[in-house]
């Protein structure tokens, strides 16, 4: 009979998976799985984790063209009949499963060679001809209401439209727009809402250019304009935005004190969606001397006139004005250009920056400028354009594989760094990019900001940003705890691929979680997630949870923070 | 065969789960010498639960896959009541010996009826054994 010594009693904690094994640490949870560390200041108990509510939303994933060849631990992918280039992207996820549906494996798009070649995050784990591949969406918010496409993201704007670029279907809440969907391509599209019936028109942005109007002097005007030379431009414009593409080529006219000036309109680009035209004119000052000066404008807004009332006035209608009605007014630019191809689309200061554009293209498609390392964003005072001039660059020059809106700021992650993008006062230099993490990331879903701090995943592992999220260290230290599981042992066990994680923030539970999708196979062989949290208000990790499910995959393949709950895209092969 | 899909859920909403939590080793503050464990009981709200003690001698390797799977313990996956609230469960009488070191894992299954499963407070009683080995 031995002496007795003091009860062991063990109470919640941090959550230290990695500590010594010595027999002398602190009172920590060791291991565990599917329990929350609820409370603070040592008053900690567990409790458990409830699973994944189904928002029943079921969402088909997408084959791609053409068939798959994976070779056991190669990470280049061959393709038969593929066409890479035009139906992948970057950090993009899918889900490889044999015609005979016995397994499945999820490929991250690390590199794309060609249409038949791509490199990927984790090399499959065996080999396999003619296989399906499956491109499994992304999640992010959209106001309160949850917003799937395979790639790219969608805005919503007033009125009610929306702004995306990307690939696939865009679902709102699990269903498509009414009336005609909205289909994501690189090449940035509007969804233009109808508020009389609830439904949606879908344009690519940019109108084309018109060809001038035709003008002529006509009596009966009211306002006495004096007789001079006048010209006007035309522009095509978009009543849902206010917005406007490149002018048409200027029309003169001559006329007589009293006069009004009869404008008959060319066609409108109607495929392209413009509903409306924006008449610029020169002033009468403009017209005084003998060198012609109103010929080379410049031309000042008059007046934004639907299409419908061009129409309803068989494509002429008379115009008259004053200087002092115009001469302050906007000036017409040429540099209305339309956007670019680009992969994401966020809002600094409410107006569209288009992300990760002006890429090198390839050889299929040499056309094609996303992805890329410059950002473009839209003129302030018309979102329909967004030239080049006013592109910039992430410094040092790397492609940009996504992108987090906070404090005023864009956050880039590109392949070696995280870098930020801020405003300016500076007219000449609008926007600056800087480098801020020196750590680079797989996927566009690895970073979120939480009350002040960034938390991510760079393929180091996960890091914080210091302080209020503007310093340029990122902090590992406090990651340590679970750096057994995450890293392995750095050497022969393997951690987590940084292909496989997303990030994401759950206000509920006040965690941020850290998702390894595809971390093991269970026991009837379909594929589990694992998620790692770590407590804000606990300061420390809090969970440990796995999804895993004996009927189909559970690959998370999308995560966001909708409203005061996170949620995720989950699937996969099923059995 | 089924084409794959994808589907929305919300995180921490579901109905019901699989948990367990485990300690981390202990000599107990006497490194040198073996311990039995004499008792176990727990305080929380546990549906379907189980402990299992892990002890270790000198060489046994301390595999966290079993601790993580609740494989390979000194006494196997053992039951106890089931605490319809927060509640200290009954002294479970036990006889656990040769631990060097020593680790409790506890699990349960709740089921996604009434209040969520929880764990407060373990508790298990341990002496010395033997001389220094």
């Amino acid at each position: 009979m031995g002496n007795p010594l003091p009860p062991r009693i063990i109470r919640s904690g941090p959550y230290v998976p990695t500590t010594s094994r010595a027999g002398d640490e602190a009172n920590v949870i060791f291991r565990k799985s599917n329990l929350i560390t609820r409370s603070r200041n040592s008053r900690f108990y567990e409790e458990c984790y409830s699973g994944e509510g189904n928002l029943n939303e079921d969402l088909a994933a997408v084959q791609i063209t053409g068939t798959l060849d994976l070779t056991l631990d190669s990470a280049t992918v061959t393709g038969n009949g593929t066409l890479f280039t035009s139906e992948l992207h970057l950090g993009q996820r899918v889900c490889a499963i044999p015609v005979d549906n016995s397994n499945s494996w999820l490929l991250v798009v690390r590199r794309i060679i060609d249409d038949t070649h791509m490199i990927v995050w984790q090399a499959p784990d065996a080999s396999a001809a003619a296989v399906n591949g499956w491109r499994m969406p992304r999640l992010y918010a959209v106001n309160d209401q949850r917003g799937v496409s395979l790639t790219g993201n969608v805005l919503k704007l007033d009125k009610g439209s929306f702004l995306g670029v990307g690939s696939g279907t865009f679902f709102l809440n699990g269903q498509p727009l009414p009336g005609v969907s909205l289909v994501l391509t690189r090449h940035p599209t509007l969804a233009l809402y109808d508020a009389t019936t609830g439904t949606y028109t879908v344009f690519p942005l940019g109108m084309d250019t018109p060809v001038a109007p035709t003008l002529m002097a006509v009596g009966g005007g009211t306002k006495g304009m004096q007789a001079g030379n006048y010209s006007i431009v035309l522009t095509p414009n978009r009543l849902e935005t206010d917005g406007y593409n490149n002018p048409s080529p200027r029309a003169d006219v001559t006329i007589s004190t009293g006069d009004m000036i009869a404008i008959t309109f060319p066609a409108a680009d109607s495929a392209n969606g413009q509903n409306a035209w924006g008449i610029w004119v020169t002033t009468f000052a403009d017209t005084l001397g003998a060198d012609l000066n109103y010929l080379n404008g410049p031309w000042h807004f008059l007046i934004q006139v639907s299409e419908a009332d061009v129409a309803a006035g068989g494509r002429t209608l008379n115009y008259e004005w004053l200087d002092a009605e115009v001469e302050t007014n906007e000036i017409v630019s040429f540099n209305n250009d339309e956007p670019t191809d680009a992969e994401f689309v966020e809002e600094m200061n409410a107006i569209p920056v288009y992300i990760s554009c002006q890429g090198q293209g390839n050889v299929v498609h040499p056309e094609a400028t996303s992805p890329g390392p410059f950002i473009v964003p839209a003129k302030p005072n018309n979102i329909e354009a967004a030239p080049l001039d006013l592109a910039f660059s992430s410094s040092p020059p790397e492609t940009i594989l996504g992108a987090v809106m906070a404090q005023g700021r864009i956050y880039l992650l590109t392949i070696n760094k995280l870098q930020i993008a801020q405003s300016t006062p500076s007219d000449a230099v609008p926007i600056i990019i800087r480098p801020f993490w020196h750590d680079g990331f797989a996927n566009p879903d690895q970073l979120v900001f939480v009350n002040g701090t960034l938390y991510g995943f760079p393929v180091a592992g996960p890091s914080r940003s210091v302080g209020d999220g503007d310093e340029i260290v990122a902090e590992r230290d406090w990651a340590e705890d679970v750096a057994e599981i995450v890293l392995g042992d750095r050497e022969s066990t393997a951690g987590w691929n940084p292909g496989q994680v997303l990030v994401g923030y759950d206000p509920f539970d006040d965690l941020v979680a850290f998702i390894h999708s595809a971390d093991h196979r269970n026991t009837a062989g379909f594929w589990t997630t694992r998620i790692l949290g770590f407590g804000i208000s606990q300061n420390f990790w809090v969970t440990d949870i796995l999804i895993s499910s004996d009927t189909q995959d559970s690959i998370v393949s999308g995560v966001a923070t909708i409203g005061d709950r996170m949620e995720l895209l989950i699937g996969g092969r099923i059995g | 065969m089924a084409n794959p899909s994808v589907g929305t859920f919300r995180f921490d909403d579901g109905n019901g789960n699989e948990w367990f939590l485990a300690s981390p080793p202990s000599n107990s503050g006497v490194g040198e010498r073996d311990k039995v464990i004499k008792s176990f009981r727990a305080t929380g709200k546990m549906t379907a639960p189980q402990y299992a003690i892990y002890g270790y001698g000198p060489s046994d390797s301390i595999d966290t896959a079993d601790i993580e799977a609740g494989t390979n313990s000194s006494t196997g996956l053992k039951s106890f009541t089931t605490t319809a609230g927060v509640a200290q469960t009954p002294r479970i009488q036990i006889n656990v010996p040769n631990c060097m070191q020593h680790l409790v894992r506890v699990s349960g299954v709740w089921d996604g009826t009434g209040v969520k499963d929880r764990v407060d407070q373990i508790l298990y009683e341990v002496a010395t054994q033997g001389v220094r080995r």
